[in-house]
Order: C-alpha cells, then structure tokens, then sequence
C-alpha cells in the first residue's frame, strides 16, 4: 500500500493508494492538468492506513471541509515539506514500517 | 518468533488538564456568555444573515405560555400519543425506588381557544401517574386529583396537525438527545460536585477514576476531543467489572498511550481475561507485552487490527459456511491469540480461544500473513 503527498492546484492533498500510478491519471483527468505525487511511501496496508488516520486525527481542525464533508486536502499554508517531515516525524516515533519510495 | 514492542515516547496527554469531568467545583456562567459564545459561531451568524435576508420576523405572541393546571382539565388524543403504558407508569416513574415529586415534569400541551381543555401532546404518563398516586391518597392532604394542579406548558391553537407535529418534536426530532456520555457525566459530577451518595452515581465515578488512573477518557462522540490519545466514546466499556475495565485501561496506557482508545480493547482484553480466569490461568506482564508487539508491529495498534479481524472473519464465515455469517467479537481475541501461537508464544492459552474460529488466520490479509509467516 502507499501513501502519497500531492501539491494540488488549490491546497495540499495527500492520501493512500494500492496502485499510485493509476491513482495519479485519475487526478489527472479530474482536474485538467498533470498530476505528479510529490512524495511517496511504501508500507503494510495496516500502517498506511494507520499512518493515514493519524494524520486526520492530529490535523482534523486544518482538513478542508466542504459544508460537512471533510476532504483530504489539508485547509492551512503547509508546504509538501512541512507534510513530508510531519510524516517522516511519525513513521519514526511510531517504529511505522513504512519506507519513503519517491 | 514474536515481534517486540518497541516503547513510543510518551507526552503530555492533553485531557489530563481539559478532562470535561475533572472539575471539583461548578462553574456557572451567566446567560450573556452562552450568548456571546453563539454570536460568535460562524454558521449562527449566517443562519441571522439568512433571516433578514428572508425578510422573516417572528411573532412574539406565538411562544409557549406556562400555567398551573388542573389534571382533570387535562385530555389526551389517542391520535396524538401514544398509548398507555402502564407498565412504564408502575415500574419507571413510579417506583418507590425512584420516585421523587419533586422530579415530576412539565405537561407539554395545546390549549383549545377559548376554553380551559388542555391536550396532552406530552407528558400523558406523568400526568396520568401523579393522578392515580394522588387517587390512591398517598399524597398527604390530597383527595381529588380532578382538583390537583400541574405545572404546563402551552399554546393556543385548534389545529391539530400543528399538535401531531409537536409532539413528533418533543419526542424525537428536533430535540438534542441525551447522549451516553452526558448520563455518565451527569452522574460522576453529581459525586464530585455535589457530594451525591447515590448508588448508581458512586458506581460510574469509580469506572471514570479508574479510566482516569491510566489516562483513558470517556467523552462525547460529538464533542471535540474525538480522536485524541485516550479517549474512548464507546460508553458500554464502563459496564464491563471495575476489574478488567482496569486491566483494559492499563494496557491502553502501557503500550497505545499514543493512540485514541479502539473499541476492540474492551471486548480483546476482557475475554483473554474471563477465559483466563476461567482455565485458571494468571496473564503475565511479560505476555501483555508479547500481545502488544503483534498489534504494533503487524497492525500498528488496535483500530487497524479491529478492521483487520473484521475483514478476516467475513471471508472466513463465507468460507466456512457458504454465506455471510453475523460478526462476532469473540473473534478479535481469538485471532489474536492464534497469531500468538503461530509466532512460537509459550504462554498456556486457554483452549476455548483457539478451538472456535479454526483457520480464520487463513483469511488474514496476505501483507500481514508475509510479515508473520516470515517471523514464524
């Protein structure tokens, strides 16, 4: 499983993926333009997930929300660095077997 | 061979200071605060934007009217409500138990225009009850109960659409419930605060010291602390015995303090801890541990795990039996235990927990299968 960071046109997007190729075109096709993950990790599906969640749960106040929906872009002036190292923080504070691949 | 915990760096669990529950003392805020704190929400402000924009004012004569009522001007439209359940009227509110006049509620009513009748769109039980208790003289003084008068609450219409629709509010829709957690709240302030000597009040701050002793905290699933290292708003936990409430707690604390409490703890612990006991068999620190060092290594802690069984139990029940069978929670401690078993763990297990869900770790996801079929 893997999990990406994707600078998006309008905010910072990031998300998880069994095939990132596949899931790449589909941002690509939905919004007109090229889409290129930033930054992508490789782990077990447990731990991606997991490290997923947490995500959402340490930044739920700064996820974009739409009326109630709340979307996995992320609604504050982070950079894919400033995610990257959030993320690199965590897989080494919660032993995540999770490797950085791009 | 078993996978081993690895300690995570422990910090400040923020709830130890916002703990809703923590308060020895009550605090009162003035109604202009509450209004100050809504003037500034957000979406309150456009909900007034809204208003003015409709061009809608609102007629103040129309509010609800309180007055003292007798009960026999009091009339029920079986249309309306329901019917009477005397059982209710006997064994809830008026058990001798927990009946407390001063506990009785308002009547909710519509007023036929005028004339003194007063329809019951809520409140029939309670009415009906303080009747009968005061037609069977046990209250001092008091011999008609035609004459007896209640506090209601009103308004005037002949319209008995508006009556149906008022009671489908008051019951239900339209009214904020009463969550788990503000009845469990209720009750551990009114020890802490008020010095309650109830049974059942003393009863829950117990579970709350306990969950608080290992920093787990109960809260409102609506509230904001949803997700936070600790916390848990599966409210059943706190029915389980004080004793494996704390062995659950305590191992939260020991080696997921990082994480928001998954509702697998409690049904996990407390049946390794019920079979145990039962097989007379002591759980050990040290396999404790061991458990914890599968659940971190190969799910990343409990909610991955949770979700892991979950899955791995619908294809085994559809293996086993040809369709899909109903979830059973007795499969999340089992599967952990097999795994265990299947790693080389040396601890006796109780047998009952590895005989019931025979090959369910054939339907492990195959990422995790590689991780401890490599380790075995």
């Amino acid at each position: 499983m893997y999990f990406y960071i994707l600078p998006g046109p309008f905010r910072l997007g990031f998300g998880i993926t069994s095939n990132h190729e596949r899931r790449e075109k589909d941002y690509t096709g939905a919004w007109g333009g090229i889409a290129k993950f930033k930054y992508l990790f490789e782990g077990p599906t447990p731990h991606v997930k997991r490290l997923e969640n947490i995500i959402k749960d340490m930044n739920r106040d700064l996820l974009w929300k739409v009326d109630e929906w709340e979307t996995e872009w992320l609604d504050n002036d982070w950079t894919s660095e400033d995610l990257l190292d959030f993320i690199k923080e965590i897989i080494i504070e919660r032993h995540l077997p999770i490797k950085q691949i791009r | 061979m078993l996978p081993e915990y690895q300690e995570v760096v422990r910090k400040p669990n923020i709830l130890k200071t916002r703990n809703p529950l923590k308060q020895t003392n009550s605090k009162i805020v003035s109604l202009e605060e509450r209004l100050r704190e809504l003037n500034g929400y957000k979406d309150w402000q456009k909900l007034v934007a809204e208003y003015r924009k409709q061009n809608i004012i609102l007629n103040p004569k129309l509010r609800p009217l309180v007055r003292m009522v007798k009960l026999g001007n009091l009339l029920i439209d079986e249309d309306i409500q329901r019917a009477l359940d005397s059982k209710h009227c006997t064994k809830k509110i008026a058990s001798i138990q927990y009946f407390d006049p001063r506990l009785l509620q308002v009547v909710y009513c519509v007023k036929t225009p005028g004339k003194e009748e007063y329809h019951a769109v809520d409140g029939q039980h309670t009415a009906t009850t303080l009747a009968a208790l005061i037609d069977a003289g046990l209250f001092d003084g008091e011999t008609d109960w035609k004459e007896v008068e209640i506090a209601v609450l009103y308004i005037e219409t002949t319209s008995k659409a508006f009556a149906r629709k008022a009671f489908a509010l008051i019951n239900g829709k339209g009214k904020k419930k009463i969550t788990p957690w503000y009845d469990h709240r209720t009750k551990v302030m009114s020890v802490r605060i008020d010095g309650s000597k109830d049974t059942d009040d003393i009863k829950a701050e117990i579970k709350q010291s306990i969950c608080e002793k290992y920093n787990c905290y109960p809260i409102d699933d609506e509230g904001p602390f949803v997700g936070k290292p600790g916390t848990f708003t599966h409210m059943q936990a706190l029915n389980l015995d004080d004793d494996i409430l704390e062995l659950c707690c305590k191992f939260h604390d020991d080696y997921f303090h990082y994480d928001a409490i998954d509702g697998s703890l409690w049904f996990m612990i407390s049946d390794i801890a019920k079979s145990f006991k039962a097989a007379k068999i002591k759980i050990t620190d040290e396999f404790l541990k061991e458990l914890a060092g599968i659940l971190q290594q190969y799910f990343a802690g409990l909610e991955e795990f949770h979700a892991s069984v979950h899955k791995a139990h619908r294809l085994w029940g559809e293996h086993t039996y040809g369709y899909e069978v109903s979830w059973d929670d007795d499969s999340i401690a089992a599967v952990l235990v097999m795994m265990y078993k299947k790693l080389g763990g040396t601890q006796q297990i109780p047998q009952p927990l590895l005989d019931r869900f025979e090959k369910i770790l054939d339907f492990i996801d195959d990422d995790i299968k590689d991780l401890y079929l490599k380790a075995a």
